[in-house]
């Protein structure tokens, strides 16, 4: 749906030259909920504007359903914008109107028949359960509320895409995952292609099936979201993984093993066995079990004190049950 | 006294509110012209923001009975003559149009950008942005910011006696300090007090019922 080839972007700043996209390519399917996680300066912002144009791209090439998006101009431009919803980190509402006119906003931009906006924002409202705060003006709302209004509004057109930026990052815990469930609701049941930029892990958790993990304005790891965190392939992956989850190591005798438990492997008594069967103890350092995507992900830091050799059979036997060992030097 | 006074102030009204009218009319769109032609604005254009900041700042160097002088040909042209009430009104607008477009390119530029990205995001025209995003979002500070500008105009007004526009400046010069009627010179300063009072009081009214409005 949305296929991103190659998109670079550069900018100078104070004489500097700042590459801000250095070759990203992604590929966006229709009903995705994609996430773009990165650190602060990653280029996860410049890339999502791009998708609808607030950035220009220095090169590359960005369609959507077959459409050039790079080389829309004027109104072809404005009319492919009002088919891409976008939310925002400090919601954006327009202080001056009422809630009601905040979500009719992009309707009359069109300028639909008063009929059909009253309608369609009644609609969305309800959708929103905000259906008590018609006439409100944003300032009495809390932030939860805020973005609610900002959903509804980005909604409005009956979009097929929706970018998400930071949506979640000025809000509380407990709103954040009412906000990503409404999102999630809005995927499934309208079938709103979703592409959320977060630097939030929990974010991705819980709500994308898809993850591209950006660094330094590249692409470092992309895939389904399980696949990714259970078997991260690069070294900017793990470390973005192990900084949210599991301690570094101390200094101390013993080998330490990062263990990751996926899908079938969580269920069984893995390690009693290999104790067993080795005959060697193992040292539970720490341990986390994850949801994500509504499937576990156990991940056990151990110490194991014995031979290399040993080691060796017993990586080779956790291998072969589907625990992701990682040796931690 | 009144007979001087009630006429004189009629003619400040009447220069006042005709010179306000047309500094709106040119200086809100040279405010919001500058603001969007600014760098990374919605219509980015750096010449042509130059220029025009340029000649806004040369008119705002010129003290206002000197640029009153020097625009005697333009004002014979537009309105026949060089003296009189309405000669007066060309000079005060001109003085006063680079003066409110700062008061508005400052106002307008006070209006958060993310406001102004999602308008676009949704595929607003520029014009639109403008007429249904920039000018209400920056409402308060136009209102505050007119007032400034309708008070700076009731100050020039009182210079546009020299060249017989009238008003309770002319009066004051004339009488006031001519003719040593301390009387009228106290009441001509009463009267301008009593005015820029107003004056304020009702843009600050406008403005804060405003905000009052969008907290419901």
């Amino acid at each position: 749906m949305i296929s991103i080839q190659n998109l670079t972007k550069v900018y100078q700043k104070g004489g500097q030259t700042v590459k801000a996209l250095d070759g990203v390519s992604l590929e966006i399917e229709a009903g995705d909920r994609y996430g773009i996680i990165g650190l602060s300066g990653a280029g996860k912002s410049s890339l999502v504007r791009c998708i609808n144009r607030l950035e220009e791209p220095t090169s590359g090439d960005l369609q959507i359903d077959g459409t050039d998006i790079l080389r829309l101009e004027g109104a072809a431009l404005r009319q492919a914008r009002q088919g891409i919803g976008m939310i925002f980190q400090n919601f954006n509402l327009l202080s001056s109107k009422t809630i009601y006119e905040n979500i009719a906003f992009p309707l009359r931009l069109q300028k639909l028949p008063e009929a059909q906006i009253r309608v369609r924002v009644n609609e969305l409202l309800e959708k929103v359960e905000l259906t008590d705060k018609t006439n409100v003006y944003p300032i009495n709302l809390s932030g939860g509320q805020k973005q609610r209004v900002g959903i509804a509004r980005a909604l409005a057109n009956h979009p097929k895409i929706l970018l998400c930026d930071e949506a979640t990052s000025a809000l509380d815990p407990k709103t954040t995952k009412q906000i990503l469930d409404l999102l999630k609701r809005i995927n499934e049941e309208l079938g709103v292609t979703l592409v959320v930029i977060t630097h939030e892990m929990e974010v991705i958790k819980s709500l994308c099936n898809k993850v591209a993990i950006l660094e330094s304005g590249k692409v470092v790891e992309s895939g389904e979201t399980l696949q990714v965190f259970s078997n991260p392939a690069s070294v900017e992956t793990k470390h973005f993984i192990d900084t949210t989850s599991l301690p570094s190591r101390p200094s101390g005798a013993g080998h330490w093993l990062n263990l990751t438990f996926s899908k079938g492997s969580a269920k069984m008594p893995i390690l009693s066995q290999i104790i067993r069967k080795h005959d060697i103890d193992i040292n539970i350092l720490a341990g986390t079990i994850e949801t994500i995507q509504n499937e576990p992900l156990g991940r056990l830091l151990v110490e194991i004190d014995t031979t290399e050799a040993t080691l060796k059979s017993v990586i080779a036997a956790l291998e072969i049950q589907h625990v992701q060992t990682e040796v931690i030097a | 006294m009144m007979h001087l006074l009630l006429p004189a102030t009629l003619e400040t009204l009447y220069m006042v509110s005709i010179a306000t009218v047309f500094t709106l009319l040119f200086g809100l769109p040279l405010g919001i012209v500058l603001v969007i032609t600014s760098k990374g604005h919605l219509l980015e254009r750096p010449k042509l923001n130059a220029v025009l900041s340029y000649v806004v700042n040369m008119a705002r160097s010129l003290p206002f009975i000197i640029l009153m002088i020097f625009v005697i040909p333009f004002t014979r042209l537009i309105v026949g003559s060089s003296i009189g009430t309405n000669a007066a009104i060309v000079p005060l607008v001109i003085a006063a149009i680079p003066f409110y477009a700062r008061v508005v390119e400052s106002a307008i530029h006070e209006v958060d950008g993310g406001v102004i990205e999602a308008a676009t995001a949704m595929g607003a025209r520029p014009s639109a942005i403008i007429r249904q995003v920039l000018i209400p979002e920056a409402l308060p500070s136009l209102v505050l910011g007119t007032t400034i500008t309708i008070i700076n105009l009731l100050g020039y007004s009182a210079m546009a006696g020299t060249i017989g526009g009238g008003g309770i400046g002319d009066l004051a010069i004339r009488y006031g300090y001519h003719r040593f009627n301390t009387e009228i010179m106290f009441a001509t300063i009463v009267l301008l007090i009593v005015l820029v009072q107003l004056i304020q009081a009702s843009g600050n009214l406008i403005a804060s019922q405003i905000l009052k409005n969008r907290r419901r």
